[in-house]
């Protein structure tokens, strides 16, 4: 170290000489222009021993939509022994082999020492000795409008390349990165940043504001907007790659409410279910005020901290609690990965009974080859008790299975025959199908003349909401009783038709035979459904709800073809009011949000095989279930055009599916 | 190897002479250059205007008689080529001759009179290095209008270096050196425009819009002038002699050679990149004389890069009867190296 000192002096020297003499020697004028340019060739020379050239062999040609390049990278020398630090950019293609050429010619094979999917760097090793390691800027130095020279060594052996611009900004990308307007690109990804004396300001790498990932960023390529992560954060974590484990961003495990970066609402929103926040004891509905020491006062600041922070590090959170008169502080362990909670499924279907003078739940139906099946619970069965909790009604128990996970073992008290008998289970997951039969509920029935005495409106009839002109249709099945809790089925009609009198046709005897009452709003302009309208849709539901006596959790959407973006849009956003969404000849194009046990959510999906959707919907049925949520996908295969609406079987499965939303 | 040592001699050489020189005078700037420039840059019209194909692009004076070099493009394919100089004045032109091997043309105005126009001596051949300062001026997305000056962009020459270009639309014919700048120089139109030091040297002509093969990138470079000169006097003084039809690139890779000639079992090429492992080694054959084993990887032939079982194959094709093949393979976390006489064609 002591040695590359003195160079640098020596350099430092040699730069204030030639301005001397320049100024007093040749021109009246200092030509600043010619100085400048010479001190970027300089700047180039002093650090040029410590960028080395990385070629590599095998790998993918392409990731994601990237074409891969085939050419060679940079890197930038970090120890005497052959550490060598680069762009995470220069491994995206996974290759087999990784060869670091040194600038003086030597070729040595490298090996991936570990890589920061923070920073996203990488460690090489090469079995080299008393490399030069180059002259990091201290950090306090580094100011907005020096000079930023970007090089490479991707085109020739013997001289890097060279960018001239200045530092941008700093702390960048949620104060990760030094930003720069010299021409960053795969030319010099990898390469350093260095300030007009050829010290090392940082490691050029693609990043960018929103997405992550390896190639994120790399759209920014030559625009004027890259990216370097500071030498000195670089330098802190060598050691810690050098153990060999890569190192990811830690996660927490909150929403907030409120939206924006700039949002100063600091209440969280949610807590999501088995992450570090849950675990740690925070709640939704408390208030952040302090975050790893630091009071946080706007959604962004919380970012800032969050997003520097790596997978096993800890962090404390102080947040204010109602009923708590002192700010309650927490610490949490951040996590590489939140997995997406998966509830636990006992497998059966509850009675449905308005009447809860009657202690714990019966047992309406038994899965076969589920927990409860196992366990040997029958129809009729009244569970009393689960895990020595009583059951007060479906809900509460509903709850409890749901807040334990597939594999979870737990106990049951139940009452058959009069006798009380305790069994044990084993709890499985949701399966991804619906059952091949199952019995319909007897209904209470009564005449249509009895509901008008009533005034309650059943059949098909048309409405709107009282003060506002946009129109929906209803059918009540005609020998409704509010005696009894209904499904709701939310018809979301597809652009351009508002398909009703199919749809009433269709599903009519369904709605019948399972108890659903059918409600198809339509759009304001029947062409397209505006997001906006979503509020109307909720509304509608809300008010069925009032009307009727509605089952919350049957309540679910159906929809065809290009409806269903909207379909989807309503059932994440409103997590709390639908419990299912069934589409047919049509994909997701919505990202789902984390499955959360209190708010359970199943999917159905069908299509046909030559519809060309099928390609698409495949891998997203796969991440769906991956995601935990239970997604049943049926294929039909006949000649049929790809758009016409469903045959009998795939509605009647449809209303079984419908009919076991309330299942445990 | 031989081409290296004299690249960076050339390129120290730049660095010394560029610490030491003085300017050219004393008012050496980028604003005297850019004023300097500016007369000698046109704006040229011609056949385009659908889709991808621009109806304009740019050249510079290299004669006070009215001749303009420019980039060879469809621009040029018209009966009516329109050239605009920088104070609005517009002319008639016509191609004089073109190098298509060097993207260059040279197209000549339509006047009366004796032109007596400001112009770039073409002959003064500059070369510099890289982190140079240079400007760059063009008609760029046609924004300059009327008797508007085209636009001027600043930056640093990133390398002066071969360039490897994408296979497929963007390809030249051209191979040789060109300088990469770190200024988005290769802009729709901006073709035929030309780069200069700051101190006003001119450097090369701007090329067309093209992608770096090996990062899979827009580049922006320049055709050096130090190899233009020649072919721009030759059109000139109409003794010109295409290169076209001296010699043809060769097309097809030869393929006198393949690894089992030298008893290299590959692995199957089943990837898009199959890297090099040789997969067996025939008994007594001339690499399992040299050493070599299964499972060792391929990296280089004769100092090219491997990087998979195709550009092996292609490698190997090249030779001839006689060449000394260098071969390098990783073993393990080692680079082996040996050298091989290749055998008589095998016909």
């Amino acid at each position: 170290m002591p040695h590359i000192i003195s160079k640098s002096l020596i350099l430092f020297a040699l730069i204030c000489s030639m301005q001397v003499q320049g100024l007093s020697a040749q021109n009246p004028k200092p030509d600043l222009e010619a100085l400048e340019e010479r001190a970027f060739k300089q700047a180039t020379a002093f650090v040029n021993p410590s960028i080395v050239r990385i070629e590599t062999v095998g790998g993918q040609d392409r990731v994601g939509k990237l074409i891969t390049g085939t050419g060679p990278t940079s890197g930038v020398i970090v120890s005497r022994d052959g550490l060598i630090i680069s762009s995470a950019f220069n491994f995206i293609g996974k290759p087999s082999s990784i060869l670091v050429t040194l600038p003086d010619g030597r070729r040595f094979p490298a090996q991936i020492v570990a890589t920061d999917h923070l920073k996203m760097l990488t460690l090489l090793k090469i079995g080299a000795q008393n490399l030069p390691v180059p002259l990091a800027v201290p950090e306090k130095e580094i100011q907005v409008g020096m000079w930023a020279i970007a090089l490479g060594r991707t085109f020739d052996l013997d001289q890097p390349s060279i960018s001239v611009g200045i530092v941008s900004a700093l702390g960048r990308i949620w104060g990760k990165a030094i930003q720069t307007d010299a021409k960053i690109s795969p030319i010099n990804y990898g390469g350093p940043l260095v300030d007009i004396n050829g010290r090392l300001m940082g490691i050029l790498v693609p990043l960018s504001p929103g997405a992550t990932g390896e190639t994120a960023g790399v759209e920014w390529y030559d625009s004027g907007i890259g990216f370097a992560i500071p030498m000195y954060d670089v330098l802190k974590i060598i050691p810690r790659l050098n153990t060999g484990k890569d190192l990811h961003p830690g996660k927490l495990g909150i929403t907030l409410s409120g939206k924006g970066d700039l949002s100063t609402d600091m209440k969280l929103d949610r807590v999501r279910y088995g992450s570090p926040a849950q675990e740690a004891g925070l709640k939704a509905g408390d208030t952040v005020i302090k975050f790893d020491g630091q009071t946080t006062k706007m959604h962004s600041q919380i970012k800032q901290i969050l997003m520097r922070k790596y997978a096993g590090e800890s962090a404390s959170l102080t947040v204010t609690r109602e009923g708590f008169s002192e700010p309650q502080t927490f610490q949490v362990t951040l996590v590489e990965k939140l997995v997406p909670f998966e509830s636990g499924f006992l497998g059966i279907l509850p009675q449905r009974t308005m009447n809860s003078q009657v202690a714990g739940v019966g047992v309406r139906y038994v899965f076969s080859k589920s927990a409860a099946a196992k366990a040997g619970l029958k129809s009729n069965d009244r569970i009393l008790e689960f895990n020595q909790q009583k059951v007060a009604n479906s809900e509460a128990l509903a709850s409890m299975v749901n807040h334990l996970r597939p594999s979870d073992p737990a106990e049951l008290l139940i009452l058959r025959d009069q006798k009380q008998l305790k069994l044990k289970v084993t709890l499985q997951s949701t399966p991804h199908s619906v059952a091949s039969s199952l019995p319909t509920q007897a209904l209470p029935s009564r005449t249509a003349a009895k509901n008008e005495q009533q005034k309650i409106k059943v059949g098909h009839f048309k409405d709107q909401l009282p003060g506002d002109d946009q129109k929906f249709w209803v059918y009540v099945p005609e020998n409704y009783s509010p005696n009894h809790q209904y499904g709701l089925m939310v018809w979301i009609h597809p652009p351009g038709n508002t398909m009703e009198s199919t749809i009433l046709k269709e599903w009519k005897s369904i709605c019948e035979q399972r108890g659903i009452i059918l409600v198809g709003p339509s759009a304001q302009d029947v062409i397209r459904w505006n997001r906006d309208e979503t509020e109307f849709v909720k509304e509608v539901v809300e008010s069925i709800k009032t009307r009727y006596a509605i089952d919350s959790k049957r309540i679910f959407l159906i929809s065809h073809a290009n409806g269903s973006e909207f379909a989807f849009h309503l059932a994440f956003k409103y997590r709390e009011l639908f419990r299912g969404v069934a589409v047919s000849a049509s994909s997701i194009r919505d990202q789902p949000p984390e499955t959360d046990p209190d708010f359970p959510l199943s999917f159905y999906f069908v299509l046909n095989a030559n519809n060309p959707f099928n390609k698409l919907l495949q891998p997203q049925i796969e991440a769906l279930r991956k995601m935990n949520y239970p997604t049943v996908f049926q294929m039909i295969k006949n000649e049929k055009p790809a758009s016409d609406y469903l045959e009998k079987p795939h509605l009647e499965e449809i209303g079984r599916w419908a009919d076991s939303l309330d299942r445990i | 190897m031989k081409e290296n040592t004299v690249k960076s001699a050339f390129v120290c050489l730049c660095l010394i002479t560029s610490a030491l020189t003085v300017p050219v005078s004393a008012q050496a700037s980028s604003q005297a250059t850019i004023q300097h420039a500016l007369p000698r840059l046109v704006k040229i019209f011609g056949a385009g205007g659908v889709k991808n194909l621009y109806g304009y692009s740019t050249g510079f004076l290299v004669s006070p008689q009215g001749h303009i070099a420019t980039i060879w493009s469809p621009v040029l394919d018209t009966d009516r080529l329109s050239v605009v100089l920088h104070d609005g004045r517009r002319f008639e032109a016509e191609v004089l001759g073109a190098e298509p091997h060097l993207d260059l043309a040279i197209i000549k105005l339509k006047s009366e009179h004796e032109l007596k126009l400001p112009y770039f001596d073409y002959q003064n051949k500059a070369i510099a290095g890289a982190g140079t300062r240079i400007l760059g001026f063009s008609n760029m997305f046609r924004v300059a209008t009327g008797d508007e000056p085209v636009s001027v962009l600043h930056g640093v020459i990133e390398a002066r270096t071969e360039l490897p270009r994408r296979r497929g639309a963007f390809e030249l014919s051209y191979t040789g050196d060109v300088y990469v700048v770190d200024a988005i120089t290769n802009n729709p139109g901006a073709a035929g425009g030309a780069i200069l030091t700051y101190d006003g040297k001119l450097l090369g002509m701007i090329g067309k819009q093209v992608r770096n093969a090996k990062t899979n990138t827009w580049v922006n470079y320049s055709l050096p002038i130090d190899v233009l000169s020649k072919s721009i006097e030759q059109i000139i003084t109409g003794k010109y002699e295409s290169s076209e039809n001296q010699k043809k690139p060769e097309t097809e890779t030869p393929e006198r050679y393949r690894p089992v000639d030298f008893g290299l079992v590959m692995v199957p090429d089943v990837l898009y990149r199959t890297p090099a492992f040789i997969d067996s080694v025939l008994p007594g054959s001339l690499v399992a004389k040299a050493g070599l084993r299964p499972d060792d990887l391929v990296v280089f032939v004769n100092d090219e890069l491997i990087k998979s079982c195709k550009t092996l194959k292609s490698e190997l094709g090249k030779l001839e009867s006689g060449d000394q093949l260098r071969l390098v393979v990783r073993r393990d976390n080692q680079l082996i190296s040996l050298e091989l006489q290749v055998p008589p064609e095998n016909k």
